[in-house]
């Protein structure tokens, strides 16, 4: 049996330095207090350990993950740290150890104590993701695309592969606003990097015309007989539409007043 | 007229076209210059009415030459503004909102320009400037024009993802009535044509790995709800039909909104029948992911919906007797028919319940609605601690407070219940 000890582990904030963590605390057989990200200002209390990211460490982990429980829960562990679960680094490094104990049983404990957190925290990642696969907007600037978005969860490592894909030949960039960070892909081959004051320039002549269409699109589509704001905040959340053309008057950039009571 | 009249005028005229899905087809942009598409469908914003936006949903054209009664841009119709895009201009446009990523592709349907082959191959044009010319490989909807040849929708739908005709109409009578122009061939013959294409397709497509294929996202319809007199048994058994036998793989409708005043539509001041569609769309779930057919849902002697209970609560409410059924050993399709339990955690049960005894706190972390399940399962051979089954009970943990005070018999609520048998059993379930 490892020790509860009361040290805390402090890591480079990358999954890889979390992973390295992990393995130290498995070495050592202990089992630290928490987790702190080197970010973080946070003064601890507790006596603290320093942990050097070590990438092959990093993999030994993931690969010890992999063949004692399955892809899927590597997975589910490397997205859960993408995720705004609370605590996240000690429900994973919970998760974790229940894994390499339970093996492959643990894909049907879906309702488990220590796996259920997690499905339901990437659950939300995913979905955050996959609506913004539809509701980011770009800008087009003599040819390069450019967007920014807000989101909750850290989603550029979802998208990134959806909008290479999809714009083969582009080069565009996406912001996420809330972790500073910048996708950018050039022709196919996409980076995600760390990155602070992005703001998009002023439109061209060009693009404020295209936006004014799809306003207006936007406008004439909607059936008023049928008009139903609840349904459509349920599907499309007012925390979205703040970097949303159709949402945004063209002068100010700021939300535009719709409809009323909308 | 410049470009933001014509899709003011165009785009208005196709806001009565359901069907905005972008959903049934997997490709991926490698190989092509701009686009992909992703099975699942991706919706890109939500109108005011909460309706999806996915495609760029316009007409051709609204210069038609045919006088269909419940239709805006009937020939008759002097109000409506005219307008017409070029091929070029629609393609154009179609890529620079796609490239903002403002849509997942192109639907496109047209009022009849001339003829029904003229309008067909207007639109093969402009389809074609978006897969050849751009190398176009987002979603394509297409209407298939009811009346043109067959060699012409053949090239159409090598173009689009989708296809679909619209029945319009519930029935015969009703078409012959309000739609003069559109005999019930001119419909189901192109629709039988697409069947039989993507049929052929799939047997060429085993024999030529390269051969074109043909609408991959198959086949959808839609039609009006209200407009006629049909009863929703009616129009159920019509959609299970069309899935059975033209093997659509949707099935949409649209509660009527009055347009135009005529002896033989409904008033003008009548309100859309939106929650007899929000039933029917319900139902249409039952019968695509639930293992139900529509006499199980309906028949003869109820021939309507009941307002209060969806149609998956009001059978279980009528098949007591089937119930409860113990979660560790009912197959999926008996899972499937309990309220509170939908596809997903019907999977996740039978999954779980293979390495560990379920408990309804289990259960309600699989997302089981236990609310509405608890009365009709048991768990380990036990129904859920401190329930008291009683008919009342049931019945207000499947509906709403407010649904049931709008229903309660004082007044003119009355003739918003249904007649018949169901009427007197939710009266029973109320009072009891």
């Amino acid at each position: 049996m490892p020790d509860f000890v009361d040290t805390i582990y402090r890591y480079d904030g990358s999954y890889e330095g979390f992973l390295s963590a992990v393995f130290e605390s498995h070495a050592r057989r202990e089992v630290p207090a928490g987790y702190l990200s080197g970010e973080s200002d946070f003064l601890p209390l507790a006596p603290v350990r320093e942990i050097a990211t070590d990438q092959d460490k990093a993999d030994r982990v993931t690969r010890g993950i992999a063949k004692k429980a399955g892809t899927r829960s590597e997975m589910l562990a490397r997205l859960a740290f993408l995720s705004i679960l609370p605590d996240k680094e000690i429900m994973i490094d919970r998760f974790i150890r229940f894994a390499l104990k339970t093996g492959p049983k643990i894909s049907t404990m879906y309702a488990h104590e220590w796996v259920n957190p997690l499905e339901k925290a990437v659950h939300h990642l995913r979905e955050e993701a996959h609506l913004l696969t539809g509701f980011i907007r770009f800008s087009d600037y003599d040819g390069v695309l450019a967007a920014v978005i807000d989101p909750k969860n850290q989603v550029l490592p979802l998208l990134a592969p959806h909008f290479t894909d999809r714009f083969p030949r582009e080069v565009f960039m996406i912001f996420d606003r809330t972790h500073n960070q910048l996708l950018a892909s050039v022709r196919g081959k996409y980076t995600i990097t760390d990155a602070t004051g992005f703001a998009l320039p002023a439109p061209g002549e060009s693009e404020r015309q295209t936006r004014a269409l799809w306003r207006r699109f936007f406008e004439t589509i909607a059936i008023h007989g049928r008009e139903n704001p609840t349904c459509q905040r349920t599907h499309l959340p007012l925390r979205y539409r703040g970097t949303m053309t159709e949402f945004l008057s063209e002068e100010s950039g700021t939300p535009r007043q719709l409809h009323a009571g909308n | 007229m410049d470009l933001m009249e014509k899709l003011t005028i165009l785009g208005d005229a196709a806001k009565y076209d359901v069907a905005c899905t972008s959903s049934g087809n997997d490709r991926s942009g490698k190989g092509h210059a701009l686009g992909s598409a992703v099975a699942c469908g991706i919706c890109h914003s939500f109108s005011a009415d909460g309706r999806c936006i996915s495609l760029l949903k316009v007409l051709f054209s609204n210069a038609c030459i045919y006088d269909c009664k419940y239709c805006i841009n009937r020939i008759s119709n002097q109000s409506t503004p005219r307008a017409s895009f070029t091929p070029r201009e629609l393609a154009d446009l179609t890529i620079a909102f796609y490239r903002r990523n403002y849509i997942e592709g192109l639907f496109l349907s047209s009022g009849v320009i001339r003829s029904p082959d003229h309008t067909c191959e207007l639109l093969i044009k402009t389809l074609r400037i978006l897969r050849e010319e751009y190398d176009f490989a987002g979603y394509i909807h297409v209407k298939a024009i009811p009346g043109a040849s067959p060699e012409l929708l053949s090239v159409l739908g090598q173009y689009a993802d989708r296809m679909s005709v619209n029945i319009e109409l519930p029935s015969e009578a009703s078409l012959r009535r309000l739609a003069p122009d559109k005999p019930k061939s001119n419909i189901l013959t192109p629709m039988g044509f697409i069947t039989r294409r993507v049929s052929e397709n799939k047997e060429e497509l085993v024999h030529f790995r390269h051969a074109p294929k043909f609408v991959p996202a198959g086949q959808s319809t839609q039609m009006i709800v209200g407009a006629s007199p049909e009863t929703d048994y009616h129009i159920l058994r019509l959609s299970q039909s069309l899935y059975d036998k033209y093997k659509l793989k949707r099935v949409f409708f649209s509660a009527y909104m009055p347009l135009n005043n005529d002896s033989n539509l409904p008033a003008i001041d009548t309100k859309p029948p939106l929650l007899r569609e929000h039933r029917l769309y319900q139902a249409d779930w039952l019968l695509r992911f639930y293992h139900f057919r529509a006499e199980e849902i309906l028949d003869e002697a109820n021939p309507n919906f009941n307002p209060l209970l969806d149609p998956k609560c009001n059978w279980a409410i009528h098949h007591l007797d089937y119930f409860p059924v113990e979660v560790h050993t009912a197959d999926e399709a008996t899972l499937l028919r309990v309220p509170g339990i939908g596809p997903r955690s019907a999977k996740r049960i039978l999954m779980n319940r293979r390495s560990q005894k379920l408990t309804f706190e289990h259960l309600h972390k699989m997302g089981v609605v236990l609310k509405r399940a608890r009365y009709f399962i048991t768990c380990g051979g036990r129904l859920m601690e401190g329930l008291n089954p009683t008919n009342q009970n049931i019945f207000n943990s499947l509906t709403s407070p407010a649904d049931r005070a709008r229903a309660l018999p004082q007044g003119e609520q009355l003739t918003f219940l249904p007649e018949g048998p169901e009427l007197s059993e939710v009266r029973r379930c109320l009072i009891s």
